[in-house]
């Protein structure tokens, strides 16, 4: 469904993604990890068309998505969520998920809303409604229209074990009645491992490891970047 | 008193819709639009041409409509490409503006000072009870508050007024979401335009129009937008209001001071609160 070929991205001399290469397959949820500074987040705004990569290209079922603009892309179904929350401190939960309805042909905004049980705070400001429900929303915001291709850019930060775990399930659960694919960044690896069907691991923009979780879990490489630190 | 207030909200709906339209460009394409004065300039000479040759109201349809399409294309072949680069690029298209329209008005019309007279039907005065006061500035009033109240529920009801809501709030993630930001940053800026040309009509037979006017109510709008708050709409509507009052009570109560009432004004609301009235951003 998704294909990174060579996608490079470069702040000046510094190479935030690295020659990435990398295909999701559709109805998977594919894990992407490594440590502060691996790449991650870069990788999710240029699939999403919020940065354009340096070189390389992106691919969404065969098509070349690479010089698209993100709101073009997200017509064609690919959505993303933000690690920043309360981005409209103005607006109520409701005109936020108008917005994100906004000229999508099929917005499903009730059904998103009752999955991921936000009725209660539809007509409440981000200030007035709890953290967890902030993250919800976060998520609402990229599920509405049933885009294809979700990405999640930590959608678990700040939340307690419980309420991670929680989440990852009900996502997971969500995810897999839609039909949808999602690519999800995330540090906690209780989450990722829980709900993961691939995982990639970068590691200073490049990719270490990529394949089944488990297998990925004993690869040396990633015991000593990231999972062998984490771990210990 | 009631003279003097009613000439406070006259002069204070001209700032209002100059300022919304400043603010809300302001919001979308985070530039402090300097051309706006010289719009405003335009469409008060504009009005007179039009005025002279055929009628007053032909003036106020066609030239903020006029301004709005200029606004839209300024938006697309200028503000657009500059946008994610210095401010002081856009500061400097603005500002290229102000003096191509100073040079065009001065070319065209000379630098003596012009009047325009009201309509028929607004010319004289009409009784209220308390006083008799020009029938034409009660229009200009009016005209003020349906346009503030028109902008007001376009943001609050419809749903660009969201999309430009949201994209005041953070561009990138509304584009995320599937809004097209540089479409609805073009509307506000056609929007913004507009409204500046609606405010020259409006001044042409309530002003002395001269190649000065634009600056001079430039920095008085300025001044409302930072009383007001920056990202805000609210604010600047409030505090255009607010300045007006003040300037036109100061003029009678102390002609000797009142054009530094809104300087004063400002100085006073930033000393309470810095980010101004309703206001979240800084400039630039």
């Amino acid at each position: 469904m998704l294909q990174l070929e060579d996608l490079t991205f470069a702040y000046g001399s510094v190479k935030a993604v690295n020659n990435v290469s990398l295909e999701v397959t559709e109805g998977t949820i594919h894990g992407l990890i490594g440590p502060n500074g691996a790449g991650k987040s870069t990788c999710i705004d240029l699939v999403s068309g919020r940065q354009r990569p340096t070189s390389g290209s992106v691919r969404f079922r065969g098509r070349d998505v690479t010089r698209m603009t993100a709101p073009r892309r997200r017509h064609l179904g690919i959505a993303r969520s933000f690690q920043r929350i309360s981005v409209y401190p103005e607006l109520t939960v409701a005109d936020q998920l108008d917005v994100a309805a906004g000229l999508l042909k099929e917005p499903d905004v009730d059904a998103v809303v009752r999955a991921l049980d936000l009725e209660g705070c539809l007509r409440h400001t981000p200030a007035e409604i709890g953290y967890g429900e902030q993250r919800r929303v976060d998520i609402a915001l990229a599920l509405i229209g049933s885009p294809a291709l979700v990405l999640l850019d930590e959608p678990a930060a700040g939340l307690s074990r419980e309420e991670s775990i929680a989440l990852a399930d009900h996502l997971a659960e969500l995810v897999r009645d839609r039909g949808t694919t999602v690519v999800l960044v995330e540090h906690h690896l209780e989450v990722v491992y829980r709900v993961c069907d691939r995982l990639t691991v970068l590691e200073q923009g490049a990719v270490i490891a990529d394949g089944d979780p488990q297998d990925v879990r004993r690869d040396a490489r990633v015991m000593e970047a990231y999972l062998g630190r984490s771990a210990a | 008193m009631f003279v003097q207030v009613l000439n406070g909200l006259a002069f204070g709906v001209l700032l209002l819709v100059l300022s919304s339209g400043l603010a809300l460009i302001f919001g979308l394409r985070g530039v402090v639009n300097f051309a706006h004065g010289a719009i405003y300039m335009l469409a008060a000479y504009v009005a007179m041409a039009i005025t002279d040759r055929t009628s007053f109201w032909l003036a106020l349809v066609t030239v903020p409509v006029l301004l709005a399409a200029a606004g839209l294309l300024v938006d697309r072949f200028g503000l657009r490409h500059l946008s994610g680069r210095s401010p002081l690029d856009m500061v400097l298209l603005t500002f290229g503006i102000t003096f191509v329209v100073a040079d065009v008005i001065q070319t065209t019309w000379g630098t003596r000072a012009h009047t325009i007279d009201p309509p028929s039907a607004l010319q004289g005065s009409t009784d209220l009870g308390l006083a008799t006061y020009p029938t034409y500035r009660l229009f200009v009033i009016a005209m003020g508050l349906l346009v503030c109240a028109a902008l007001i529920a376009w943001l609050k009801f419809s749903r660009t007024g969201l999309f430009v809501r949201a994209a005041g709030d953070d561009r990138t993630t509304t584009g995320a979401m599937g809004v097209n930001v540089d479409r609805v940053s073009g509307t506000v800026v056609a929007l913004g335009f507009g409204l500046a040309g609606l405010a020259g009509v409006l001044a042409g037979p309530y002003l002395t129009l001269s190649p000065a006017m634009g600056t001079e109510i430039l920095i008085t709008t300025f001044i409302v937008v930072v009383v007001g708050g920056l990202g805000s709409i609210g604010g600047p509507m409030i505090a255009a209001l607010l300045v007006g009052l003040a300037h036109a009570l100061a003029t009678v109560q102390a002609p000797t001071f009142s054009a530094y009432v809104p300087y004063l004004l400002m100085l006073g609301v930033l000393l309470v609160r810095p980010q101004g009235i309703a206001g979240r951003r800084t400039a630039l």
